[in-house]
Formats: C-alpha cells, structure tokens, sequence
C-alpha cells in the first residue's frame, strides 16, 4: 500500500489534523491529515481509495481503541476532526460520483429532548466511517424522520434520547416509521436506553458506543 | 414558604478537574495534554460569560415520609421518588426544594464551537457546564449546611427527579412548588430544564439526619453520569 496512504490512516488514529497541530506530540511538526490527503489526490490516488484505504482504517481503529478504553471521547473526537479535514478535500468527489459512501445515516435526538452531545459523537463516528451523515439535530419529530426517508431511501435512521420521558417518543418515532416503513433499519442509544427497550419498541439496534452503532450500519449496508 | 436566592460565580467555586477529566472520560481521573490546556483556557473564558443562579424553598409544612411506599409528600404534593429516596430522606422534618443553573450561554458556547468543528473543544464546555452547575449547587448545599447547623439542624444529601429511581417526570410536581420561573428556569413537557445545565431537587432537613457520603456508591443505578464518582 501507498506509504503515504498509511501514514494518512495514522493521522486519523492519532488525531494528527495538519502541519500546524502540536497534538500528538510524536507528530509534531509533521503533515497531517489535510495536507496528506490534499498530496494524495495531487499524485492521481482516487478518492475512494483514500477513504477505504486510509480514512476508514484509521478510524476503525479508533473505534476499536475506544471500545477497549484504550481511548477516551476527546482523542476520539481529535480524530473526528482530522477526519474533517481530510474529507473536505474528498467532498467534491462524493459530489460528482467519483468515490462512494457506504450509505446515509440520518440521525436525530427525538421529539422533546434537547441533548445533543451523545449524538454529535455518534454521527461524527458514523461520518468517518465513510457514511453520508444527515443531522435533523435536536427536538426531532416522527414526521421530519419520515420526509427524510422519502428522500434517502436506502438511508439508516438513528435515534437518540437521554431522557426516560423522551423514551416514549422514541417509541412513537419507532411505530410510525416502522408503519410507514416496515423493512427501514433504525438504531437507537442513550444513557437510559437498552437491548430490552429497543426488543420492546421493535427498533433494529441498540448500541452503547458509537463503534456498536458503525458496526450495525456496516452489517445491514453489506446486507442491502 | 421561605425563598431565597443565591448568585454565584466561578471563581466562588471549587471546580475539581478530577470530575471533569472522569467526565471526559478519562478514567485515571488525570487531564491529558493537550486537554488540560483546553479545558483550562475555556474554564477561564467562562469566567467572563458564566453567572450562577440557585435558588431554594423551604417548605412550611413537615415533610410525611412513607418509606414502604416511597413515597414523600412536601406541603401536601406527593412525590414518588422509590424506597431508597425515601429512606434517605425519612428522619427528615422539613424539605428544601431547590434549583441551580450555570445558565444558557456555556450550552450556546459548546454549540458555536461543534458548530464550526471545534469538536473536542464543544465537549469539554458541554462537561464544564455540567461540572459548574454541580460546583454551583455544591456551595449553595455547603451554605444550607453551615446555616442550618447553627439551629442544631442537618441536611442530606440532595436527590434530583431522574435519578435514584425517582422518575423525572415529577419534575413538574417539583417545579409546582416552587416561584413561576425561579431563576429563569423553565419546564419542557418532557421535563426537560432550560437551561439545560441546571439542577433540580430536594434536601432534607432535621436534627437527627445525615450527609451520607457514599451515597453513590450505594445506588444501583446503570445509567447515571454520576455513578463512577468516586
């Protein structure tokens, strides 16, 4: 493989975002993720192989580093960022079809709650994975969820709630996509959700972590 | 029912970098660099934008207990806040309902910042928001303490709906007790507080109770943030 596509993939994992970032120390003062990627569209690598060969390698990674403890949420989040700057350089390709997602999230704190953050994680997680990522953000209702299937038919939906008062709407979310939609694949998390109310509401995936989430999506995206 | 308000700010605080590196999710509770300089130079900025309301109610009537039911009644207002709650609470003759807030701005600040793709940066004011609310209502609790000492009076612990089995929508029943927008606090239908860093809850008050100090460690809880506290 390209040396520098395995030095781009170790960007990601460290959180290494371009020339100027003192962080990681043993990167200092080297190219980071947006001058690497920017260099490796110069010599002709394709877009696509940037993202499967070094943005999502090293992302997996980090999620993997994550779901060992291995690392914490702002290394997590560092990386997130490095991945920013490498995929504005992408966005243009994804634009003309010259390199391919894996899919759409579309993804939303439910109807009633406005905490944002767990959410934010997840969809920066799912983003680096090579996902498009359709935020609706906070306070989210049944029907916003439902126009944006009509769009994106093929798109995964993620829910979010971090209060028991808002699990209920998360089921009422839950019962009118799946009315509509019967065969769209939904993930749900947050702090008080589990397996046994996601078995209950009739929702596709829990997950306690944003790499349980990548890891669903990259199953069901394979499937379909 | 006696009120009374307090105006705190961050410098007022003991705010402990051990609860915002566990927050983080650092689990030796130390701040790495370069996480430490950023949560140092956001905590110094929110110094100049952060202002701290609290307030508390005292309630007129004596507090009814009903541990087997977990149950409390406060002026007449039934509470099912679950046994453990109760229990905590049942030596206890009156009750201080209170509220805190850190304000809308840290949560506005935390937003700009992920909004323009200073990620790490918008996590660590989303956890100092959370942090500073708790340091906020600490001192106020502290305060209530010293007071009511003088009187031969203790106070618990606090308990909040949402946690320790106490379901957050009693939020409402709390808020019902209190004066209509007490420091510009208000309710969603969901129980939700605006600000979103704010707390709520309840302290008991009496001559024969306690502070338990590993009340934490003796909850079941499996979805508090607070539950790794050590």
């Amino acid at each position: 493989m390209n040396d520098k596509l395995s030095t781009l993939a170790a960007c990601i994992e460290f959180g290494k975002i371009n020339k100027a970032a003192p962080y990681p120390p043993q990167m200092k003062g080297q190219d980071g993720a947006d001058e690497i990627t920017k260099q490796l569209l110069d010599e002709g690598v394709a877009p696509g192989d940037i993202l499967s060969d070094a943005l999502i390698k090293g992302m997996e990674k980090v999620g993997e580093k994550f779901s060992k403890n291995q690392i914490f949420v702002p290394q997590m989040l560092m990386s997130a960022k490095a991945m920013q700057f490498a995929m504005n350089h992408l966005k243009p390709f994804f634009a003309t079809g010259e390199a391919d997602r894996r899919g759409t999230f579309v993804v939303g704190t439910v109807e009633g709650d406005l905490h944002d953050i767990g959410k934010n994680i997840v969809a920066m997680m799912v983003e680096g994975n090579g996902y498009e990522v359709i935020d609706l953000g906070v306070d989210v209702k049944a029907e916003q969820f439902v126009a944006e299937i009509e769009k994106n038919p093929n798109c995964f939906i993620g829910l979010s709630a971090l209060l028991t008062t808002t699990m209920a709407n998360m089921e009422k979310i839950v019962s009118e996509i799946k009315g509509k939609y019967p065969e769209q694949n939904i993930c749900i998390g947050g702090a008080p959700v589990t397996q046994d109310f996601c078995d209950k509401i009739g929702a596709d995936s829990y997950n306690p972590d944003p790499q349980g989430v990548v890891k669903f999506l990259n199953s069901v995206a394979v499937a379909s | 029912m006696s009120v009374k308000k307090y105006q705190l700010t961050i410098d007022e605080l003991a705010i402990d970098r051990k609860s915002i590196a566990r927050l983080l999710g650092f689990e030796t509770e130390q701040l790495e660099q370069p996480y430490l300089d950023m949560v140092e130079q956001e905590l110094q900025l929110a110094k100049s934008y952060v202002r701290i309301e609290g307030g508390v109610v005292q309630s007129e009537q004596k507090l009814v207990v009903d541990v087997k039911q977990g149950i409390v009644a406060v002026n007449g207002v039934s509470f099912n806040v679950g046994r453990q709650v109760a229990g905590y609470l049942k030596k206890s003759e009156q009750a201080i309902l209170f509220v805190c807030t850190a304000g809308k701005d840290i949560s506005d600040r935390s937003k700009e910042l992920m909004n323009k793709g200073d990620l790490v940066e918008g996590f660590i004011v989303d956890i100092l928001g959370s942090v500073i609310v708790e340091a906020g209502m600490d001192a106020i609790h502290e305060q209530l303490k010293q007071e009511f000492q003088t009187t031969g009076l203790a106070v618990t612990n606090r308990y909040s709906p949402g946690y320790c089995s106490w379901d957050v929508a009693e939020q409402h029943k709390l808020f019902s007790l209190m004066p209509d927008n007490f420091c510009d606090i208000t309710l969603t239908e969901s129980s939700l507080m605006e600000p979103v860093k704010s707390v709520s809850g309840i302290i008991g008050i009496g001559e024969h109770v306690r502070f338990r100090k590993y009340a934490c460690e003796e909850c079941n809880s499996k979805n508090c943030i607070y539950r790794n506290k050590k």
